[in-house]
């Protein structure tokens, strides 16, 4: 099971790339989210939808409600280009922490510390 | 068990999430969107409709709140906490507590007039008061060290004592730090530049005095200002009069003829001391001053103990001490063969005794050089005080408690918009609270305006600042917290009890403990009321009937000249020159003169020498009975000559009882081994307060006209007698002014220059009783305001007694119940509780008045009368405000009240 602390850390990442793929609503979100992580980042479900209102607050995405044929409804979110930018900026840190990481635990790379 | 419904636990569980104040419809819809996708998912898997709801709402929905809270800090950032999970702090409601406070305040303007009034007259006299006793208490602490200075006493209460003892004592004792003796107060003529003044309150004074008691020297140098003879310091005041501002230091007055230095200027004393002093003279260096004897008694001795010294240890001491220095002066002069024979013939057990300084002005007021106080009067005070404290908050209380019960629609409004009890508590507590302290301003302000006219009452004087005092202030705000809190509280904690649907429909019934509670108070402030009347009525029948007693003695009309003194030489002149006038009937000269101190003297039967007492004396002319309108009952008044009758005594009936003997003829009495003869009895006069029986008195011959040595001659005797040697009384016929002129233009003839210092002997009579006056005034005006308190009360509580009751009475009207019926109804209910009130305040009041009676040797007759009308006052007042009040609710139409609802 992942970190609380990264669980909060990366969530708004993960919804703004799922999100870059398609319009979601927030139980396929989560869904999502569980594949693709083999179900080591969980989530409290109810929690996911401050975070979306929030992240809509802040007009990195919108909502739209659909109603479907068996007459259920449903509240699909999508990025905006704000999202999109956003996005691009997370996308920079995540792989640059990501990157120092992965050098560190390269056998055989040795630190020069002075 | 009823079968699963997946659509009906849904709807359930959407229902516990609208209660929650953070969602809005549209969460509620995601969510439960959300809900039913995972659901579908379990279904998918196999799983029974129910357990697929409940893992659902298990795995992906928390508690209602948790989610409410979440989706609120969503949309708010920055605030910490959702509405609903901060606590509900007192002081952030107290702005919107205090505006309906102030708003109901308002709407009930009579009923908080009322209430603030009552309670605020109640504590201005409270404050009044207690300034009064903080005063009276505080007399001599604020001299340096007061703890440790100790004022002599000859045995247990005799207030001179000997020039030696305060020398020989500094002498004997290390744990004595210093000694200073005080001599007056005395009154004197100074004369500055050809100017003469009269003045009072002079004291002669040791060197040592400012090492005792602390004064400021605004001039001259301390320690040098009492060293030589015929020195003077003045205060402040005094120094501003003669001199006006300019140095008063080392200039030259003239003090009784005698040219004195003035050596330096000290501020006035405060009014907080018993010593009152104006001028401060030092003694003559004279044997007697300087070495002393243990013969005389002519002074207050003071003593500072050094640190630490408990005066019990230095007091047994003292009789050997006595034994040692005094023993054989005492023998010599009061004939006797050895001390011990002295010690068994006087019993003078207790030889001196140290009075500690600070209780001078309430313990020994004779001490204090008639700074008037008495601390029977501050716990008679205290009480007061606190009475009328308690009838204006049981007042407060009961008004408060009373107007509550008007109020239980509110609180069932209140409860269904969502008031918890805690809040309406503390509603209710700020409401009072805020008219406590209304109260408090009005007291405040009460008391500033009535600050003077109760410091003549109370012969004090007090000052704003006294008033403002913080600790006073902090103790009256606490005092009003408290009062605010508990009259708020029954109602607070009562009331918010009530379920609102009960309150709405007005089914509650507010009877049982609170009227009984109510009642109760009621009945306690009748009885401290009627108390409080009965013992006015007692201490004024009282006062009245000592003016009014005759005395024996005519006092109207007598005027006596203090300073008599003076014409020392030109006596025979003035009293040839005043008996001119048709106005004045008779002059006479005495050693003494009746209602002033006089000196008593053990006499003894010849006889029996065992059998002694001490009689008062006088020393009087040959006018003194016309005078005084003395009558003569048995034997002869003297016949005028002074070889003759030196040596004989008239006495009085007392006199004549202790002896018992029926006749005076070959009556004697002995003393210090003399024998004179009884040549007289006159019939008993007051010559002392009515507090005191008649004592024996003896009346000795002597006539300073004819025989200007009788001061040396009989002087001895007389020692302790402050007052000039002799004085004159005057009796005056006719037009008082024509009479006083007369007298005056005498005195300016014979003593030019001389101011006249006269009094009437009956004002001197009426003075004796000036603090049993004040102390009267006083009562009678705390009663006054108790019983206007209660009354207020009275009449606020009939008004709330009768809104409760306007159906009832509307009803019983409309049944055929006449008016009259009515009111006797009403009437009959407070009659009852003015009954009980009397039931327990006449048997306390009859017992406190009895017990304050005794101290007077002559007194009124406790008739029942006294006890029974306060009661019956009472009843009437309270007669009168209820039935005007129920005749108005009678008289008008019961279809007014009934068809309002």
């Amino acid at each position: 099971m992942a970190y609380k602390t990264l669980v909060a850390a990366s969530t708004k990442p993960l919804v703004l790339s799922i999100l870059s793929h398609g319009k979601c609503y927030g139980y396929q979100i989560i869904k999502h989210v569980q594949e693709l992580t083999n179900g080591e980042l969980q989530w409290t479900d109810a929690m996911l939808y401050p975070v979306l209102h929030r992240m809509e607050g802040d007009a990195l995405v919108q909502s739209e409600w659909v109603i479907l044929e068996n007459g259920r409804k449903r509240k699909y979110y999508s990025i905006t280009d704000k999202g999109k930018a956003e996005r691009e900026d997370t996308k920079k840190q995540w792989i640059n922490v990501n990157r120092a990481l992965q050098l560190l635990w390269k056998s055989g790379n040795e630190l020069q510390l002075g | 068990m009823s079968e699963f419904n997946l659509e009906q636990s849904i709807q359930e569980w959407k229902r516990t999430l609208w209660k929650q104040q953070g969602l809005e419809p549209g969460h509620i819809e995601e969510l439960e969107s959300h809900l039913r996708d995972k659901i579908d998912d379990y279904l998918e898997q196999g799983l029974s409709s129910e357990k697929a709801f409940n893992q659902a709402k298990e795995r992906s929905m928390p508690e209602p709140e948790l989610i409410a809270t979440d989706f609120f800090n969503a949309r708010h950032k920055g605030r910490k906490k959702p509405p609903w999970q901060r606590k509900a702090s007192i002081s952030s409601r107290m702005p919107m507590n205090i505006k309906v406070a102030v708003r109901f305040m308002f709407k009930q303007k009579l009923h908080s007039l009322i209430n603030i009034l009552g309670l605020g007259v109640g504590l201005s006299a409270c404050l009044l008061i207690v300034l009064y006793i903080s005063n009276e208490l505080s007399y001599d602490k604020f001299y340096k060290d007061a703890d440790r200075i100790y004022r002599f006493a000859n045995g247990e209460s005799g207030q001179s004592t000997s020039p030696r003892l305060g020398i020989q004592a500094k002498l004997d004792f290390p744990e004595i730090e210093e000694i200073a003796r005080v001599k007056g107060p005395t009154e004197n003529t100074l004369k500055v530049d050809n100017v003469k003044f009269r003045e009072t309150d002079g004291f002669g004074v040791d060197s040592t005095f400012h090492k005792l008691f602390s004064v400021d020297f605004l001039e001259g140098n301390p320690d040098k200002a009492w060293t030589e003879p015929n020195a003077i310091v003045l205060t402040k005041s005094l120094a501003d009069k003669y001199f006006q501002g300019s140095e008063a230091y080392g200039k030259l007055i003239h003090v009784n003829g005698v040219p004195t230095k003035v050596t330096g200027v000290i501020t006035d004393p405060p009014q907080n001391t018993h010593l009152q002093y104006r001028y401060l003279l030092s003694f003559a260096h004279t044997t007697d001053v300087t070495t002393g004897n243990w013969i005389e008694k002519w002074y207050a001795t003071y003593a500072k103990l050094v640190r630490g010294v408990e005066p019990e240890v230095l007091e047994q001491k003292f009789p050997e001490f006595k034994r040692k220095h005094a023993g054989s002066q005492l023998i010599n002069w009061l004939g006797y063969d050895s001390y011990d024979e002295l010690l068994a013939a006087r019993n003078t057990a207790p030889t001196y005794t140290l009075k500690p300084m600070t209780d001078l002005h309430l313990y020994y007021p004779v001490f204090a050089f008639g700074s008037g106080g008495s601390i029977d009067n501050v716990y008679t005070f205290s009480l007061v005080a606190f009475f009328i404290l308690l009838i204006a908050c049981i007042n407060f209380m009961n008004l408060c408690t009373a107007r509550s019960a008007l109020r239980l629609k509110e609180v069932g409004i209140r409860k269904v918009l969502g008031s918890v009890r805690k809040q309406l508590i503390v509603q209710f507590l700020t409401e009072t609270v805020l008219l406590s302290l209304f109260a408090m301003i009005i007291s405040l302000l009460l008391a500033t305006l009535a600050l003077d006219s109760f410091g003549n009452l109370a012969n004090r004087q007090f000052t704003i600042q006294d008033l403002f005092a913080p600790e006073l202030l902090l103790s009256l705000l606490g005092l009003m917290l408290v009062v605010g809190l508990l009259a708020g509280a029954y109602p607070a904690i009562f009331m918010s009890r009530f379920k609102p649907v009960k309150a709405l429909k007005g089914e509650l019934k507010v009877k049982g403990s609170n009227t009984f509670l109510r009642k109760g108070l009621v009945v306690f402030q009748f009885g401290i009321s009627i108390f409080l009347i009965i013992s006015t009525v007692v201490v004024f029948s009282q006062l009245n009937f000592m003016r009014s007693k005759s005395l024996g003695i005519h006092t109207e009309q007598v005027v006596t000249i203090k300073n008599a003194a003076v014409l020392n030489g030109k006596l025979r002149a003035f009293k040839e020159l005043a008996k001119r006038s048709p106005n004045v009937v008779s002059l006479s000269y005495s050693f003494g003169q009746p209602f002033k101190r006089l000196a008593k003297s053990g006499f003894n039967m010849v006889d029996e020498a065992d059998k002694k007492t001490n009689f008062t004396m006088l020393n009087v002319d040959e006018d003194f009975w016309a005078t005084y309108d003395i009558r003569l009952k048995d034997g002869r008044l003297f016949s005028y000559d002074l070889d003759a009758d030196w040596a004989n005594l008239i006495i009085n009936e007392a006199g004549q009882r202790w002896m018992g003997i029926e006749s005076v003829a070959g009556a004697k009495l002995g003393q210090n081994n003399n024998n004179y003869n009884v040549v007289g009895v006159v019939e008993d006069f007051h010559f002392e307060s009515l507090k005191q029986d008649i004592g024996p008195l003896v009346i000795r011959y002597s006539d300073p006209v004819r025989d200007t040595t009788v001061a040396k001659r009989w002087g001895k005797s007389y020692l302790g007698a402050f007052d000039a040697l002799y004085s004159a009384s005057i009796r005056i016929t006719g037009d008082y002014g024509d009479a006083l002129d007369h007298i005056r233009e005498c005195w300016s003839e014979v003593a030019p220059g001389e101011p006249l210092n006269y009094a009437f002997v009956d004002e001197i009579f009426n003075r004796l009783y000036d603090e049993d006056r004040r102390f009267g005034q006083i009562f009678t005006v705390s009663s006054a305001l108790a019983v206007a308190i209660s009354c207020l009360g009275l009449f606020a509580l009939t008004a709330f007694t009768l809104d409760r009751r306007l159906k009832e009475l509307a009803v019983r009207k409309v049944l055929g119940a006449s008016v009259i019926k009515l009111i006797r109804l009403i009437l009959l209910e407070f009659t009852k509780l003015v009954t009980m009130g009397a039931l327990i305040s006449i048997p306390v009041g009859y017992w406190v008045m009895q017990e304050w009676l005794s101290g007077f040797a002559y007194r009124i007759n406790f008739s029942p009368l006294l006890l029974i009308i306060p009661g019956l006052v009472v009843l009437i007042i309270t007669w009168s405000m209820v039935g005007f009040q129920s005749a108005k609710v009678a008289l008008s139409n019961p279809v007014n009240v009934l068809r309002s609802e």
